[in-house]
């Protein structure tokens, strides 16, 4: 029987939280700990022996759980206003109530973010350096506003110098080639989700599945059991029965709805089926490049959301044509304008809806469903 | 055969009687105890126009049982298609949202609604008309002349408390009501950065105040065009779609 992708994801959990309370009982991790956003070169870190940590991505999971509403009030009382960005809003309150369903985080030794996904990170990473009281490190990308050549220049002094904080800080001595197979396990994994998604089209997958299982791709792109999920899992996937065609091809614009358990409004969205999202393609990061700079400068500097509004919808475009949906519905999220803004000109009937990713409160059903007819009639 | 259209906005009902090329159109205040009101205002419709064909839609098209209901973007869009055929964008100032369509044909392709900023809607104007004692038919926009007074509020709730504090200054009451339109305008252009547009058609009851075309059309950097009846253009509609049923 051939190997499942299950075995390999229940290993990468375990390796992935093994620090958290719950499971750490109390010992400290045995290597140092950053907490990094999500686009962060953790290549790096990986090589450097340091832990990596995703607080935007435990916030995901503690909604996933159903437990952030009380978690939202908790950092609302703390003076962290709902109007934030709710994935800083129910980490901070799991910090505040020293509770989660994995438990808590290890503590940082230095937290890095980048500002190649949006603005708030490193504001919410600035908070979290004075609350912590360790080194803030933000990774400045001019994405498409500055020639590529200065640009490549500028990231890779940014690069360098961040090795040498690194290797200060965990005590080893970075190995080039060491980094040079990392960024090579990175492609690798980039490769076999293009394979799982690439099922999407065609076959009848949850788009559940794939909202979820991106998380491989964002907390662990540069381990070697990523890519051997991927592919696992394009295999399976690959012989899952075919769409049935009578439904409406569905784009789903911006983040999933973590609260929900489909991730998605699927109690509102009968008679369609989601054939693409371009949440599951901003971590295809492209990783291309002659040597280990060019590769991290063309994969952080370039992330969707750091690119230019007609790069942005040009991208859109192409991936919404690819997955053959005749309609979007795109998610005006409360926590993530940078998301919203870049869903301009799709060329296909969408209909926009008021959500955030994280608080199920902010979303009016009634209102979601009415407009989703809407755009079903105008189909008709 | 004539059919019905009828469109249950949040202040005003608006009706379109067609028979053939012939439009009936007229407008009722949208009564409170709409499911009792609509039962006894559809049983005399059909006995007025025995056989006629009903459409309703609106935000109260629920509320008239027992004919068939879409959408009012769809039938703004249907109803645009007839009466302004030279425009694919409407944009549509309603009492209680606002929205913007872009039509295909008499197909609806596009569309943006905006039902959380209530100083992008008419339902500002009538409380603004209220607290300075005027009447719908006192706005005089002046030719489209810019406003004496600018509104630094975005919000209907604060720009309300501001109409306050120029009544208290003495303000001339339809200089304030000129900024208050303006200021209608001015918020509903974040529908429009949504959509290409050249040429944009007015619907919606503002478009019922003298020279507002030439207000939005400075406003919005763009031609601005009223179309005939565009107070009923989705009563319009959606007689046009009962007769295709």
């Amino acid at each position: 029987m051939a190997d499942s992708y299950l075995k390999y994801v229940a290993s990468s959990m375990r390796s992935y939280y093994k620090d958290f309370s719950k499971y750490a009982k109390g010992r400290a991790p045995e290597c140092k700990v950053a907490w990094v956003t999500s686009f962060t070169p953790v290549e790096i870190l990986d090589c450097l022996g340091i832990e990596y940590i995703y607080p935007e991505s435990y916030a995901a999971v503690i909604a996933a759980s159903g437990k952030e509403q009380a978690l939202l009030e908790e950092s609302d009382r703390q003076g962290l206003s709902l109007n934030c960005c709710s994935y800083s809003c129910c980490f901070e309150g799991c910090l505040a109530t020293e509770s989660g369903p994995r438990g808590l985080p290890p503590k940082p030794d230095v937290l890095i973010a980048t500002n190649n996904q949006c603005n708030t990170l490193p504001g919410w990473w600035n908070t979290l350096a004075k609350k912590y009281n360790v080194p803030l490190i933000i990774l400045d990308y001019p994405g498409e506003f500055t020639s590529p050549e200065i640009a490549a220049s500028y990231v890779k002094e940014q690069h360098q110098e961040f090795i040498s904080r690194m290797e200060e800080l965990s005590g080893n001595k970075l190995d080039m080639d060491d980094l040079k197979a990392a960024i090579g396990r990175s492609k690798a994994s980039v490769e076999a989700w293009k394979r799982v998604i690439s099922c999407f089209k065609d076959k009848d997958i949850p788009p559940t599945l794939l909202f979820d299982n991106i998380n491989f791709l964002i907390t662990a792109r540069c381990k070697e059991d990523t890519a051997t999920i991927y592919n696992l899992m394009a295999d399976e996937l690959a012989q899952s029965p075919d769409k049935d065609p009578s439904l409406m091809p569905l784009f789903w614009i911006g983040y999933p709805l973590w609260y929900h358990p489909d991730r998605y409004l699927s109690e509102v969205t009968e008679g369609f089926a989601v054939v693409g999202s371009n949440y599951i393609n901003w971590w295809n990061l492209d990783y291309s490049g002659s040597d280990v700079w060019e590769s991290l400068f063309n994969a952080y500097n370039y992330t969707f959301l750091n690119l230019k509004q007609e790069t942005k919808t040009a991208r859109l475009q192409a991936l919404i044509e690819s997955s053959g949906a005749k309609c979007a519905i795109s998610c005006r999220n409360k926590s993530c304008k940078c998301d919203f803004v870049s869903a301009k000109d799709v060329g296909i009937v969408q209909t926009e809806l008021e959500i955030d990713m994280i608080d199920r409160e902010y979303l009016d059903l009634d209102r979601a469903k009415s407009l989703i007819a809407v755009m079903k009639e105008s189909l008709n | 055969m004539t059919s019905i259209g009828i469109d249950i906005g949040s202040t005003y009902t608006k009706y379109c009687i067609k028979d053939g090329d012939d439009l009936k159109l007229f407008s009722v205040k949208t009564p409170v105890r709409q499911k009792e009101f609509f039962a006894d205002k559809l049983k005399q419709l059909q006995t007025d126009h025995p056989g006629a064909k009903i459409v309703s839609c609106g935000y109260g098209r629920n509320n008239i049982v027992a004919v068939s209901e879409i959408s009012e973007l769809t039938a703004l869009a249907e109803g645009a298609a007839y009466m302004a055929p030279a425009n694919d964008v409407i944009l549509d100032i309603g009492g209680q949202d606002t929205k913007i369509i872009v039509r295909d044909g008499s197909r609806l392709k596009e569309f943006f609604v905006n039902d959380k900023c209530a100083a992008g809607c008419g339902m500002f104007a009538i409380n603004s008309l209220n607290q300075l004692g005027l009447n719908f038919e006192d706005i005089d926009l002046k030719g489209g002349e810019e406003p004496k007074i600018d509104l630094s509020s975005t919000c209907a709730v604060f720009a309300q408390t501001e109409i306050v504090s120029l009544i208290a200054k003495g303000a001339d009451p339809s200089d304030i009501m000129t900024a208050v339109i303006w200021q209608i305008l001015a918020q509903s252009k974040v529908l429009l950065r949504k959509v290409r547009y050249d040429s944009i058609a007015l619907s919606g009851g503002l478009t019922l105040i003298k020279d507002i075309d030439k207000c939005a059309s400075k406003v919005y950097s763009a031609e601005v065009v009223i179309p005939e009846d565009s107070y009923y253009l989705s009563a319009i509609g959606a007689a046009l779609y009962a007769e295709r049923l």
